[in-house]
């Protein structure tokens, strides 16, 4: 057990000091335009589903995908602000460097918010699968948002 | 006399339903719920980012002419407003003047709780009265050199004489949008003073990244109701995305919360404004 409880701990520090490492490799800038991309990429599968809900497009069938990479993608959010990714052309509040335990809430609140999406949309009532995607997005994008990213609109 | 005795004995059991045995107004507290939320009271007065007790101020408010601090408003009788009578709350609220004379910056929206009802203000007092007391002094507010007691009341006459004032056409979304939810604080244009540029009403602050909301064009004018239904309920835009920092904090703290009658009316004053 003190082994497996090494490892793990272990594991935690290489992956932390990698990041960080990764972090400084790389200009900052392209990190932001990476991470403005991936969250537009993540409005991009949101607003499909919204549409796909609301029966606008013929597109049921591609449900599954969009739904399966919103989750790829919010599975990986927390990576995307690395130490020195705070300044320049970017929403992202300080906050979120300055809290980074609540960071972390925040977003495992949006992966669980999902779980609780997909488990709705699981059962094919578009209706309520519609009305589980508004109180997701609040409870995701929204939550988040509120604390994390500056206002720009 | 009979239909005297009744209508008595009607009256004294309306009165008991409304008061408990210890006189405290059910009645009122519940509706002072309800307005507390829609003149989003907690957003400014509770410290979020540091965990802060709820009501009990210490929150930073930003802004050119420095940073304030909200006060505390529980009821506590030292640090909070737990001594302050009826007339005290009412004049906090319509006037911007605290009970002893001080006046208030108008980072403190007085100016749209002006035209609030007597009625509706001692009811989010009474709300307010029924919430946990916490002993936490209020911070000083950390002000550019210029500002003092002395120009903050020079200000105040000028704003009177010079800027058109907030006013509400009756409607309850003006009701809503206009004096409860102060909503010409951020999105309506302020000129170099500080003062509301009424004229240009609700047509978006740069300066507090507050967009136009007027109904047209440039605002919110080719919105559909549903729309405006998910942003003030989910807090979602119409290009997918969703709102950010302050407006996060009123549709979760205030927007939310409305009854759908009062959703239904804001958006109808909206749209038609």
């Amino acid at each position: 057990m003190k082994n497996i409880i090494s490892l793990f701990l272990g594991l935690s520090l290489t992956t932390a000091i990698n990041l960080h490492a990764q972090a400084e490799e790389y200009e900052a800038e392209d990190l932001i335009e990476y991470r403005h991309e991936v969250m537009e990429a993540i409005k991009g599968h949101n607003k499909a589903i919204k549409a796909i809900l609301e029966g606008k497009v013929p597109y049921d069938d591609h449900l599954d995908m969009h739904m399966a990479s919103l989750e790829a993608l919010l599975g990986r959010v927390g990576e995307l602000f690395p130490e020195g990714s705070d300044f320049g052309e970017t929403d992202a509040k300080d906050a979120i460097w300055e809290n980074p335990e609540k960071f972390k809430q925040s977003v495992e609140k949006a992966q669980n918010a999902f779980e609780t999406f997909k488990s709705v949309v699981a059962k094919g009532d578009k209706r309520a699968s519609l009305d589980a995607h508004k109180k997701f997005g609040k409870a995701s994008c929204g939550n988040c948002h509120k604390s994390f990213k500056k206002k720009d609109d | 006399m009979f239909h005297l005795i009744v209508l008595m004995l009607c009256a004294f059991i309306s009165m008991a339903a409304l008061a408990d045995e210890s006189g405290i107004n059910r009645a009122a507290i519940e509706q002072g719920r309800y307005l507390f939320h829609a003149a989003n009271c907690y957003a400014c007065h509770t410290d979020v980012d540091n965990d802060g007790a709820p009501l009990a101020g210490g929150r930073a408010l930003e802004s050119d002419f420095g940073t304030f601090f909200s006060p505390n408003i529980t009821p506590d009788k030292e640090t909070g407003i737990g001594n302050w009578r009826d007339e005290d709350f009412i004049r906090a609220l319509t006037q911007g003047i605290a009970p002893d004379g001080d006046h208030y910056y108008p980072s403190f929206p007085y100016l749209s709780y002006r035209n609030m009802s007597r009625e509706d203000i001692l009811a989010i007092k009474a709300y307010l009265f029924s919430q946990p007391a916490v002993s936490q002094k209020n911070k000083p507010h950390q002000l550019n050199w210029y500002l003092s007691q002395f120009t903050l009341r020079i200000w105040k006459i000028m704003n009177d004489l010079v800027a058109m004032p907030v006013t509400h056409d009756g409607s309850r979304g003006s009701y809503l949008v206009d004096v409860l939810g102060h909503c010409n604080e951020c999105h309506t244009p302020r000129n170099a003073l500080g003062m509301l540029k009424m004229q240009n009403r609700l047509q978006g602050n740069e300066d507090l990244s507050a967009p136009d909301i007027s109904a047209s064009k440039n605002g919110i004018g080719d919105w559909r109701k549903q729309e405006l239904a998910d942003l003030f309920r989910y807090g979602e835009l119409p290009d997918g995305d969703y709102v950010a920092d302050h407006m996060g904090e009123v549709v979760d703290n205030s927007t939310s919360k409305w009854v759908d009658e009062d959703l239904d009316a804001v958006i109808e004053f909206l749209l038609a404004d």
